[in-house]
């Protein structure tokens, strides 16, 4: 093996834990906007309870 | 990413930790490229070394957060305590994931293999499946407080399992020759020892950073669930 | 007091499963089964014993464990029996030390039957090494029996049991499986059991055994608690 085919390894390594990271990201910031989205809709049904 | 309705001290020093994260990251980066000494057997793939072996320290640490804090939560019923043990066991698992992916492609151009059953290997992907098998059981119980209940004896379990796991893989294994003596960190040089530090130093603020979003984070989940259960119980 | 309790638990389990053979013949069956998918995948009349054995038979147990460890619990489940168990004045560790101890005779039993059917499918001639293989056989399926138990209780009361218990068994009881093996090989080739590295690995199931039981003791009130 050569060192360009090796250097293709270590960039791989590399690029797999930016993508495992940005990926755990993505998915913890789907979750906050879910909860998010949720306790606004509590505070729109609440608001809309206490005016009638 | 603002947490800061229900977790004020986390999302106060969440800014902080990510800078510090971020600058731990670029300074280890720069060092394993830059820095450290070209390893004279392995060569440059050698540098893959400074953010894989860190994360196989970071996620047993990280296990070892939800084990105590299973226990917690066992001896306190407070969810608190369950929440953090949730957070710990994905953030553990996504760091047990880097090793068991940087792992092989640091393997196959140095020993030719992909794989190899080697016991520091083996124990890592038997951690993987382990700590799966935790959230697993999260998903598939549907009362809280059996969930919580269930995670927790497994976080214990499990976690007293793994010495015995890796202990019984190496003996097994110890009967054939070392494949893998260099990946055990005897042959840093004084120019590879502090980015090896570095790594764990990032490893271990990135860990710290990602439990300041997914523990409010978790309680937040929580809290939504708790109020929806509420309500469903004064409306039917 | 603690034992005796245990005791009524385990002989409680005995005779349901004496009465109705709920469990006992499909471990059976399921377990000869598995060895005749083995033979189509390793050929039995041309391989050794000695090498595929220890392997085919573990594998072979603890999948068979599977149904006694789900089946335990489940029985309670339907019945509603938990809140009774757990209102009787037992405590917990003793329920778990009684169905550990139903579990472990019924895998027993069902290996007492398969370990010879097993040789003989091999051609292979096993009575020279029947006494060390028994201790073998006890020692590692205690270490099966007491994973097996905690987790059958509580993957019973979760809505995909059935695939839950085999991820947390297979996972947590890899130390037996590879001891277990071992053992079995070494005593097959006739091997000493108390020397060298087989001394080794029985003391170490056995430490396991010590450590899961345990744990499952300790922990079982969490798991059955309402």
């Amino acid at each position: 093996m050569d060192e360009a085919q090796k250097f293709q390894y270590l960039f791989w390594a590399y690029n797999i834990i930016w993508i495992l990271f940005a990926g755990y990201l993505l998915m913890l910031g789907v979750r906050l906007r879910r909860v998010h989205r949720q306790i606004a809709r509590l505070r729109g049904s609440m608001g809309k309870e206490e005016r009638t | 990413m603002s947490t800061s309705s229900w977790s004020p001290v986390a999302s106060a020093i969440q800014p902080a930790l990510t800078i510090v994260t971020a600058g731990l990251a670029i300074a280890t980066l720069y060092g394993a490229f830059f820095h450290a000494a070209r390893e004279k057997v392995m060569g440059d793939i050698q540098r893959i070394f400074y953010f894989h072996a860190p994360a196989g320290i970071v996620c047993f640490l990280a296990f070892t957060v939800t084990f105590a804090a299973s226990i917690g939560y066992l001896a306190t019923r407070k969810k608190i305590w369950d929440i953090v043990a949730h957070a710990s066991t994905e953030i553990g698992l996504l760091f047990t994931s880097v090793v068991l992916l940087t792992g092989p492609l640091w393997a196959r151009p140095v020993w030719g293999v992909y794989w190899t059953w080697e016991a520091r290997l083996t124990t890592t992907l038997i951690l993987w499946l382990i700590y799966m098998g935790y959230l697993l059981v999260r998903r598939y119980t549907d009362d809280p407080d059996q969930q919580a209940r269930f995670a927790a004896v497994v976080g214990i379990v499990g976690f007293i399992d793994v010495p015995i796991v890796y202990w019984s893989i190496k003996f097994w294994r110890g009967l054939h020759p070392l494949v893998l003596k260099a990946s055990g960190g005897e042959g840093l040089d004084d120019t590879m020892k502090p980015v090896f530090m570095g790594g764990i130093m990032t490893y271990l603020a990135l860990y710290a950073c990602l439990m300041a979003i997914r523990v409010p984070l978790g309680r937040a989940e929580d809290d939504l669930k708790s109020f929806r259960h509420l309500e469903e119980e004064s409306h039917g | 007091m603690r034992s005796p309790k245990a005791l009524a638990i385990f002989r409680k389990d005995l005779r349901i499963e004496w009465r109705n053979l709920d469990t006992l013949p499909a471990m059976f069956f399921f377990s000869l089964l598995v060895l005749v998918i083995f033979n189509f995948g390793f050929d039995f009349v041309n391989a050794d014993f000695r090498d595929l054995g220890p392997g085919v038979l573990w594998v072979t147990f603890s999948f068979s464990g599977v149904l006694s460890f789900g089946h335990s619990f489940a029985l309670e489940r339907d019945g509603d029996c938990i809140q009774g168990l757990m209102l009787a004045p037992i405590d917990p560790g003793s329920i778990y030390l009684g169905k550990m101890l139903a579990n472990l005779t019924s895998m027993l039993i069902v290996e007492g039957v398969v370990l010879p059917l097993c040789a003989v499918l091999f051609n292979h001639d096993i009575s020279s090494a029947a006494g060390p293989l028994a201790v073998v056989m006890l020692v590692h399926t205690v270490g099966f029996a007491a994973v097996g138990t905690l987790f059958g209780a509580m993957t019973a009361r979760t809505r995909r049991g059935d695939v839950l218990l085999p991820i947390l068994l297979f996972s947590l009881s890899v130390p037996v499986m590879i001891s277990a093996v071992k053992c079995t090989g070494a005593v097959l080739a006739g091997g000493p059991l108390f020397a060298g590295l087989t001394r080794a690995w029985v003391t170490m199931a056995a430490v396991f055994d010590a450590i899961i039981v345990t744990a499952g003791f300790l922990t079982f009130e969490y798991v059955i608690e309402e």
